[in-house]
């Protein structure tokens, strides 16, 4: 059951109310990441093949697959780490730094439980450099340990503070995956809606401020941060963004983009407020494009002098 | 939170140390545990696993609480509240036991004292089961830590006494497969 007050606020944005409401109603499909430290994608596809597991790939990331059996989280390749059980979404922030990761010596997840995020910025860095995995919440760095372990990062160090507290550092590369009111999950929670409000929304835009701010500050200055929920709310999203543009002025967003990925582009204005035009940049991923949940991303950047 | 051990320990160049100060460590919790020594803990993977030192060039050793010893990346950790480093690879509680994930890590580079096993026995050890071995099969392989592969696979770390296998999996990893 979709709350009223949800569908007319997102009516409003989405280009295609009718297939995103029908989609947010259907479940998301199963899929996994390749964990390139312990595995390869040939190796994985001929196992899987040998299962008799029908296995498709994406048309815009060689090492994430959809599989139409739900039977993934009992393969030896799960036992073993060689696959990450993720939706395909969540694997966008890494993705969209995979170059810069390449070079980065040290990195910042500012909010990575449950790791995710942290096993694949470490794949793409080769295990190598340094990658700083913090999560405030510590009852959630167990699942971070357990999952970085199982699938063989030694790049990293976990640490368990609030963000907006860090001791000074500088970031080649920094994530803040924002806790959020996580709307864009609702395909595989369906309480989610249940419970939804718009308070909840309002409380956590003023962390979200605090958190981006942060990580900005610890930006070397040729790094790049990226900036997402999962979340549809602009309170959220571009009005985050907003609010380190007009608090940092030689913040900059980037414009980003992942060929053959649909999506579309932040929105700049939202219940009579107006938005820097920068935001324009930042992509939103709405769940009907490529039958995957709900997203936001914003790359970030310094103005050079 | 104070009285907290927490050292490092570079495995290239040698033995540069780091005590930290106000880092707490997860595992540091518990009662006294003796403190594993890096180049023991190094010479019995070698002696043990055939596993060169060479391989962990490049990474840092940590010490931690409760005997156990870390791989990780180098880092300034001054003024984090650091959860856990790296990869725990080995306790010493008595003698030394390296980790399923060390040997899940490093399994390629295994040389001695692994033990390939058949479909059925793979199935029962990732269930949590300790597994009989033939005696046949063991070759050279010794009493003491042993990694059990399939196929290829390193699947953990297992404690083998004569022909029977005892299997070291953590609780939380031991899952019932249907594709192996």
């Amino acid at each position: 059951m979709i709350p009223d007050r949800f569908r007319e606020r997102y009516s409003q944005i989405v280009d295609d109310p009718d297939a995103f409401f029908r989609c947010i109603c259907q479940f998301v499909p199963k899929s996994f990441r390749v964990n390139t430290i312990k595995s390869d994608r040939k190796t994985v596809l001929e196992r899987f093949a040998g299962y008799g597991m029908n296995i498709h790939g994406v048309p815009w990331y060689e090492d994430a697959f959809i599989s139409e059996s739900l039977e993934i989280g009992s393969t030896l390749e799960h036992f073993a780490g060689s696959i990450y059980i993720q939706e395909l979404a969540s694997m966008l922030p890494p993705l969209l730094m995979r170059k810069e990761l390449e070079d980065a010596r040290l990195v910042l997840d500012g909010c990575a439980a449950p790791g995710s995020k942290t096993t694949e910025i470490a794949a793409f860095m080769k295990n190598r450099g340094t990658i700083i995995a913090n999560d405030t919440d510590f009852d959630r760095i167990r699942a971070l340990k357990f999952n970085l372990e199982k699938c063989g990062v030694l790049n990293t160090i976990i640490t368990n503070m609030d963000l907006r507290k860090y001791p000074p550092r500088e970031f080649d590369a920094i994530f803040i995956d924002a806790p959020c009111s996580s709307e864009g999950t609702c395909r595989k929670s369906e309480s989610l809606l249940r419970s939804w409000s718009e308070r909840f929304i309002k409380k956590n835009s003023d962390t979200q401020k605090g958190l981006i701010t942060k990580g900005f500050d610890m930006l070397a200055p040729d790094g790049a941060m990226i900036y997402s929920t999962c979340t549809y709310a602009p309170e959220e999203n571009e009005a985050v963004l907003d609010h380190l543009l007009k608090s940092r002025s030689d913040a900059r967003i980037e414009k980003i983009s992942v060929p053959g990925l649909r999506c579309a582009q932040g929105i700049t204005g939202w219940e009579g407020r107006s938005f820097d035009d920068q935001v324009r940049n930042a992509i939103r991923i709405w769940p009907h494009m490529n039958d995957t949940e709900g997203f936001f991303l914003a790359k970030v950047t310094r103005w050079a002098d | 939170m104070g009285g907290l051990r927490y050292r490092r320990d570079r495995h290239e160049g040698g033995g540069s140390h780091y005590e930290g100060h106000g880092s707490r460590h997860e595992d540091d919790r518990g009662k006294h545990h003796d403190e594993p020594d890096k180049d023991e803990v190094l010479g019995y993977f070698e002696s043990r696993f055939g596993l060169d030192p060479s391989v962990f060039d490049g990474y840092v050793f940590y010490i931690g609480g409760r005997g156990r010893l870390y791989l990780g990346p180098s880092a300034d950790m001054n003024g984090l509240r650091v959860a856990t480093t790296g990869l725990t690879i080995a306790r010493s509680d008595g003698g030394i036991k390296p980790t399923t994930n060390l040997l899940q890590c490093f399994g390629s580079r295994v040389t001695k004292n692994r033990i390939d096993i058949s479909r059925a026995d793979a199935a029962e050890f990732i269930r949590g089961s300790d597994i009989r071995i033939d005696p046949a099969v063991l070759g050279d392989v010794s009493d003491g830590y042993v990694l059990l592969v399939y196929q290829g696979c390193p699947l953990g770390c297992g404690l083998l006494k004569q022909d029977c296998v005892k299997n070291m999996l953590p609780k939380a990893k031991r899952l019932n497969l249907q594709h192996l």
